[in-house]
């Protein structure tokens, strides 16, 4: 049995029923975090994105005014508090980089490149999944637009109309992104797959 | 010119045959009949997107961490503030206190008004007429309509004594002093008056004689 969101919703809203609230967050927890972790590529801010972005959904659904009026469109309305929640931290963090110390200027380079390197090393990178490494690295190369499309699509599983809704677009714009967002993966898996080759 | 319209046109509906795909791809519309392997173009195009696809699908969901949900939960457990009804009450009290507070201030305040708006007037006239009833009023020359108000003027005023007992409009000084303001207005109004007039004859013509002399004495 499986109740529809707004169920859900209004279960959590009249009686106070926080499993049905839990059922929710469960039930979405895939698309929104895997949306979040394409947007930010760092699993701790994802984990905190995620966080920030059902505090903002309590606080949203408390408030009499602003409270969830969109019938039917949950998942939409929640990816819109998440996109929100991810473009404030990809904001600051634009900032903080902006601000270059003078021992940075000198030594050439940022606090985010003296940050330790945590990302797996080459071989067990092809140990794990090496397609997925790598169609992960080709996603993270592609420009914001089409990423963005690329992950409310394929992470959020938004429809093509909701995303036009959500980023502000039509719907054809949004096609054409996603159009170009599958072709140019595929460019760079391909150069990708190529180069260790001629190696 | 029409070769160019054709080209757009055609690359219009290329364009939107590979939007198309993109929907198709995604499940979105269902097949109109158009299949995309018979078209070389698009052929190859389809075989792109499903082969991305494909790849895209076989990564893994990622979840966060379960802790985080836990955390979430938790905050939706927390009770709704217990004295938001009573908050939003007072609020209403509140202001329903202050528009009955504003509104007794403006009544006190147009009461306040009133009062000194009447009486304010009585006062200063009580004061002019106590400084003039004693003084003989100039002789004044009555012309014009300005009769018709001396006449107006009851003269069994001219004989009250206390002028605090009369009415201070009606008074003879007061009367006087608007009578002598006319007067004023009038003297300084005469020399925008009209001359009498002139009988036509009596203007120059410019020909060397006064007047205008009619048509049947002319000589020509």
């Amino acid at each position: 049995m499986h109740p529809p969101d707004d169920q859900l919703v209004a279960a959590y809203l009249e009686r106070g029923d926080t499993q049905a609230f839990r059922r929710l967050v469960e039930r979405h927890q895939e698309r929104i975090y895997g949306y979040l972790l394409g947007m930010v590529r760092d699993p701790e801010v994802a984990n905190d994105l995620f966080q920030e972005t059902f505090l903002r959904v309590l606080a949203a659904l408390r408030q009499e005014r602003a409270s969830y009026t969109q019938q039917g469109r949950w998942l939409a309305w929640v990816m819109r508090i998440a996109r929100n929640a991810a473009l404030d931290y990809l904001r600051s963090r634009r900032r903080w980089q902006d601000v270059v110390t003078p021992d940075e200027e000198a030594e050439g380079t940022t606090f985010w490149e003296r940050l330790p390197d945590e990302t797996p090393g080459a071989d067990e990178m092809l140990e794990q999944a090496e397609l997925q490494v790598q169609l992960a690295a080709c996603i993270e190369r592609l420009p914001p637009e089409q990423r963005e499309v690329l992950l409310l699509r394929q992470e959020a599983e938004l429809t093509f109309r909701e995303i036009a809704e959500l980023t502000g677009v039509s719907i054809n714009t949004a096609l054409g992104r996603m159009r170009y967002a599958l072709l140019n993966l595929r460019k760079m898996m391909l150069s990708a797959q190529k180069q260790p080759a001629s190696e | 010119m029409s070769k160019r319209l054709l080209r757009r046109e055609t690359s219009d509906t290329m364009e939107d045959k590979r939007l198309y795909l993109i929907r198709l791809l995604y499940g979105e519309v269902l097949p109109d009949g158009m299949a995309p392997e018979t078209d070389s173009e698009l052929a190859a195009e389809w075989q792109a997107v499903q082969e991305v696809k494909r790849w895209l699908d076989a990564q893994p969901r990622r979840r966060p961490d379960p802790a985080i949900i836990d955390r979430i939960v938790a905050a939706a457990a927390r009770p709704l503030p217990a004295d938001r009804p009573a908050r939003r009450l007072a609020w209403r009290r509140w202001r329903w206190g202050m528009a009955v507070g504003a509104l007794t201030l403006l009544l006190m305040l147009g009461g306040l008004w009133h009062r000194f708006r009447t009486e304010r007037p009585l006062v200063r006239m009580g004061m002019v007429v106590a400084e003039q009833v004693p003084t003989t009023p100039d002789p004044v020359e009555i012309t014009g309509w300005l009769p018709v108000i001396a006449r107006s003027t009851p003269t069994s005023l001219e004989l009250t004594p206390a002028p605090a007992l009369v009415l201070r409009w009606d008074d003879r000084a007061a009367v006087q002093q608007v009578y002598r303001q006319l007067q004023l207005l009038e003297a300084r109004s005469t020399s925008d008056t009209w001359e009498p007039a002139l009988p036509l004859e009596a203007w120059p013509t410019g020909n060397g004689r006064r007047g205008f002399v009619p048509a049947s004495r002319r000589d020509y």
